[in-house]
């Protein structure tokens, strides 16, 4: 079985590297949607369906904040998870996000086990059920990371 | 708990955020701390790459870092795994601007965990020029200096009276 994700931030290094965390954790990715910041997002998700959102806060023309309540107000978005990825570790912000609607929050820096983790537990998979072709003949083990 | 910071403290946890940041993000292995005096310049010469940001909320001021072009490099590598369609030399701009941007965040939410902030888009620093700030830290990589400045606008509340919340 297969994810859709999409990531939502400003940053095309983040984009990438989150992209390349959740490759070389052998989360098992359908497709992989980008956006560069909410506004972008919404629109991207007309029509479609996904199943988790990573994103960013700081955003231009609409900030991940007010991306996750206009999630939460759409009725076609309002299910799909959404896992904020900061560098704000407040317990403020947390505090905020969560009320807005966000079922995650992953704070920068992070270790890929973490990102990994933490999308597995909204979406409500085990670590088997989520990864593809973690056979015995893989290298390095299920929790090792080779980058 | 509260406490008070002196510029010590604040130089620990600068340096502290910054080693997390680089071995949790980039894999790079910090070997040693020192808190330098603002005017002084242990730095290697050679081509140097640096960038800062401003941080607006609870608190205002500016953390700028700098490194030497060689060590941005690896440590693009280290992140993206390989060179970009952008080349060498955007990818070490970019990682510069993330680097600020992630030590920033886990200096700031160390800091206070009770308080919002907000960071600007890292900028790039001239050519040549050095991070300069009231806390100044160097941090000795594998092969090369990381320097960074924190430092809190004069309309602030004075680093030394900064509250930690909790470490």
């Amino acid at each position: 079985m297969s994810f859709d994700v999409m990531v939502v931030d400003d940053s095309p290094a983040m984009r990438r590297f989150i992209r390349r965390v959740i490759e070389v954790s052998r989360f098992s990715v359908g497709r992989y949607l980008e956006a560069s910041d909410g506004q972008d997002a919404l629109e991207k998700l007309e029509g479609e369906w996904v199943d988790v959102v990573l994103t960013d806060i700081n955003m231009p023309r609409m900030d991940g904040e007010s991306f996750v309540a206009e999630m939460r107000r759409r009725e076609h978005l309002s299910m799909i998870p959404v896992i904020v990825i900061s560098t704000d570790a407040t317990d403020a912000r947390m505090e905020r996000l969560a009320k807005l609607g966000a079922q995650g929050y992953v704070t920068k820096p992070f270790a890929p086990e973490r990102l990994r983790e933490e999308i597995e537990k909204v979406i409500g998979v085990t670590p088997e059920g989520a990864m593809a072709g973690a056979g015995s003949d893989s290298e390095g083990g299920d929790d090792e990371f080779s980058f | 708990m509260n406490s008070v910071f002196d510029q010590a403290q604040l130089g620990h946890h600068l340096a502290g955020a910054a080693t997390q940041v680089l071995e949790t993000m980039f894999f790079a292995s910090v070997e040693a701390e020192s808190q330098i005096s603002t005017s002084a310049t242990q730095l290697q010469s050679g081509s140097r790459i640096g960038a800062a940001l401003n941080f607006h909320g609870a608190s205002k001021g500016q953390l700028s870092i700098s490194l030497e072009r060689e060590v941005a490099r690896e440590l693009a590598t280290s992140f993206f795994g390989s060179y970009s369609e952008d080349g060498p030399e955007e990818d070490c701009r970019t990682v510069m601007a993330e680097l600020t941007n992630m030590v920033c965040g886990a200096m700031l939410s160390h800091l206070d965990k009770h308080s919002i902030f907000c960071l600007d888009s890292p900028m790039p620093l001239p050519e040549g020029e050095e991070p300069i700030g009231e806390i100044v830290q160097l941090l000795r990589l594998e092969s090369g200096l990381l320097r960074l400045a924190f430092s809190l606008d004069p309309d602030e509340q004075s680093a030394r009276s900064m509250k930690l919340d909790s470490i």
